[in-house]
């Protein structure tokens, strides 16, 4: 369903599995559907050269970033026959381990959410100004570059 | 005009600062993306994008007296 409000896809820190566990069960009175895909990204414990990552430290621009995943929601819908699809990701400090993106499809059947899964996370990767700072256990830093 | 130049990600350590006025001649973004790499080496040797009113702005786009996001490549998700 096309929503025109813009969403706040921000959550501080690292997104609780409560959180995902209560998204799931906010569907429960959506009875037209019938199949859910859910994308889970996590903190990855890297070892670049002889240094271990401990942590991905977010930084956006918000406001733009949250418009630009209303667009990409909206191009979603026109694409595919999803009924309601949801973002978040993580700002601030997240570590190891720890969720930091959560993208929840869902649709009367699974063809629909298989196909529109790959689309809407490569859309946000690609368009979606947020900029992680993968920090190392000794507090030094790099910046994070999406394959 | 003068444009107030908005840093991002890696970019804020670049340059020191996470935001400065300049004032140019640009019209478009990419006299303003030629224009910025003649003023500092930094940004002839960054992969950056600009942005303004939340788009990004590529090519003949026309610029606006205010702010101007510039960004480093994306790496959310």
């Amino acid at each position: 369903m096309k929503n025109k409000k813009i969403k706040n896809i921000f959550i501080e820190g690292g997104i609780p599995p409560e959180k995902i566990a209560q998204s799931i069960s906010n569907h429960k009175s959506k009875t037209g559907i019938g199949a859910h895909d859910i994308f889970l990204g996590q903190v990855r414990a890297d070892k670049i050269g002889n240094k271990m990552v401990g942590a991905i430290e977010f930084s956006a621009q918000e406001e733009m970033a949250n418009e630009v995943c209303h667009e990409i929601r909206e191009a979603v819908f026109d694409k595919f026959p999803v009924n309601c699809l949801h973002i978040y990701h993580s700002l601030g400090k997240v570590v190891v381990g720890e969720i930091c993106f959560f993208v929840f499809v869902s649709s009367g059947h699974r063809d629909e959410v298989f196909e529109s899964m790959p689309f809407l996370v490569n859309e946000i990767k690609a368009k979606v100004p947020i900029f992680g700072k993968e920090i190392f256990e000794d507090e030094t830093h790099q910046w994070k570059i999406n394959k | 005009m003068d444009l107030k130049l908005r840093y991002h990600g890696r970019l804020i350590e670049l340059f020191g600062k996470p935001e400065e006025i300049i004032s140019v001649r640009s019209e478009t973004a990419d006299s303003l993306r030629k224009e910025l790499e003649a003023m500092d080496v930094r940004f002839r040797e960054s992969v950056f994008l600009l942005a303004q009113h939340h788009k990004i702005i590529t090519r003949d786009d026309t610029l606006t007296a205010g702010d101007v996001d510039v960004f480093p490549p994306f790496s959310g998700g």
